[in-house]
């Protein structure tokens, strides 16, 4: 019988060498070609497209760089939220008729309504495979054996991970809808070497471990690896929990749910790279709508080149990036250094600093006595002036909470240069979800966030 | 084998899948063949070497 693998592929570092390591000239030149062909093909078959890029004025036959491609009008999620409002389930931002499709996602609503995601079966391939890239990065294999702790309904991220374990040929576990002392004591009898979770859930679960006597770092799990939230390629001290608490190696993907899996992480762990299979993308100045350089803080605009049901061209996705050009690990794909560094739509400007939650959430990490248990309140004070106020539940027994909320206070105005206050709130009052954790909580009025929003 | 070898090869298994659909009877076949092209799109999608975002874009169905 032939054997699953061959050596020869299993010693790879790279899941794809070809185009994880192609120069970029062959990559741009690459993209070109795919924007042209996905234009046509939105114009063809997309009424969305056709009437926008109609009012807008343009033709094919101008796309003829990326920089022109880069001016095309831009795309965002309350288009697409409108249209399917109006005439469910995709209005006029389908592209494809119903037969094509296998799948039907949705976003997870955080910031309100939820997106209705159509995917063909190819979609969901391609879709999955941007964890493999990840995956395989990391060092694991087809024959790792991976669990997912979650519930999986219509959330489109968890799904592909489940088509990137296809792809790639491992087996799976699902955990399905228990509660977590179900899931440990799953995870101890199926012995799994793979995790699938947020980071909150992980580190939830192995608090909660600690509670029944269990230690996860002696389990057979040898890499834990997260979407949903900032996790170890982020977070240095999520990184490092995460590690400690498993005794595992962790790893982070970011992903878009109505885009793509669209980042796998990076070997460095200190940031993802965008999956150049599947995507086009390019940082622009939410302030002047100009691109920014190498290495500059921007918002990351992105096209997908696998949503043929329903096309997403130079849709913003409200997250602040740093892209750089270059990275140690030797992939070429663009590096996203720290993965999302804020969102245009929680853009919080204290005493004329910009500050970005990344960088709050990086300094709970490396508090003693600050669990995993944290959000950060926006609110609006009576002058107009923008205020972030940290709530933290302290790890049990760690003693003086008022003298801890002092510390992480004084912290916070050293490292980011203003002041956030910090408050201790009692174990178990902060929410607990298996799915994304909401870390920001923008309690401004809604005319302050719909303007900030507007300019960005 | 060259690259171009490789990839030509891709191709010609794609013109012949496409003309075997032509030829099937059985929607439990075709229905193989459709993930075999599937599959061989993307592994020239994967190379680079095809820009069409879906398989049955790119008229591959055979005169047959």
């Amino acid at each position: 019988m032939r054997p699953a693998w061959d050596e020869r592929h299993l010693k790879q570092t790279y899941w794809n060498a070809h185009l994880e390591t192609m120069a970029r000239e062959r990559l741009d030149a690459m993209h070109l070609r795919r924007l042209q062909v996905l234009t046509r093909y939105a114009l063809e078959h997309s009424p969305f497209y056709q009437d926008k890029f109609r009012a807008a004025g343009i033709e094919l036959g101008d796309l003829r760089t990326l920089d022109d491609f880069k001016r095309l009008p831009l795309t965002d999620k309350d288009e697409f939220l409108d249209f399917q409002d109006q005439q469910p389930h995709y209005g006029q931002t389908g592209a494809l008729p119903e037969d094509y499709l296998a799948m039907h996602c949705e976003t997870s609503g955080t910031t309100g309504q939820r997106l209705r995601i159509p995917l063909t079966l190819y979609d969901t391939e391609r879709y999955g495979e941007s964890w493999v890239y990840g995956w395989w990065a990391m060092g694991i294999r087809p024959h790792d054996s991976f669990y997912f702790a979650f519930n999986w309904g219509l959330f489109a991220g968890f799904w592909s991970a489940y088509w990137g374990v296809r792809r790639l040929g491992a087996k799976l576990y699902s955990g399905g809808g228990q509660d977590s002392a179900g899931h440990i004591r799953q995870i101890l009898r199926l012995q799994p070497s793979v995790l699938i979770s947020t980071p909150t859930y992980a580190l939830h679960l192995a608090n909660e471990a600690r509670k029944m006597g269990v230690d996860l770092s002696a389990s057979s799990v040898r890499f834990t690896y997260h979407a949903g939230e900032p996790g170890p390629c982020a977070l240095p001290a999520v990184r490092d929990r995460l590690d400690r608490e498993w005794g595992a190696t962790s790893g982070e993907l970011l992903g878009v749910a109505e885009l793509d899996a669209l980042a796998p992480g990076c070997p460095t762990r200190t940031g993802v790279h965008m999956n150049e299979t599947n995507v086009f993308s390019w940082s622009r100045d939410p302030a002047t709508g100009a691109e920014v350089a190498d290495g500059e803080v921007g918002e990351n605009i992105v096209t997908s080149f696998v949503n043929t049901a329903q096309p997403l061209i130079n849709y913003r996705t409200h997250d602040l990036v740093r892209r750089r050009s270059q990275c140690a690990c030797g992939r070429t794909w663009g590096f996203l250094d720290g993965v999302v560094l804020g969102r245009t739509d929680f853009m919080l400007t204290v005493r004329g600093t910009n500050v970005y939650p990344s960088a709050v959430e990086a300094l709970l990490g490396q508090v003693a006595g600050v669990s995993s248990y944290y959000r950060m309140l926006l609110t609006r004070d009576e002058s107009g002036l923008d205020q972030m106020t940290v709530e933290f539940e302290p790890v049990p027994g760690s003693g003086d909470a008022e003298g801890l909320a002092g510390e992480v206070t004084a912290r916070l105005r050293e490292a980011i240069g203003v002041r956030i206050d910090a408050r201790s709130v009692p174990e178990g009052s902060l929410p607990r979800p298996e799915l994304k954790t909401q870390r920001v909580v923008d309690q401004r009025p809604r005319e302050v966030r719909r303007a900030l929003e507007a300019r960005a | 084998m060259s690259g171009d070898q490789f990839t030509s090869t891709l191709e010609r298994m794609r013109e012949q899948v496409a003309a075997l659909r032509d030829q099937n009877a059985y929607p439990a076949i075709e229905r193989c063949l459709q993930m075999v092209d599937m599959n061989l799109h993307l592994a020239l999608w994967e190379l680079g070497e095809v820009d069409e975002p879906l398989p049955e874009l790119d008229g591959n169905r055979s005169d047959g």
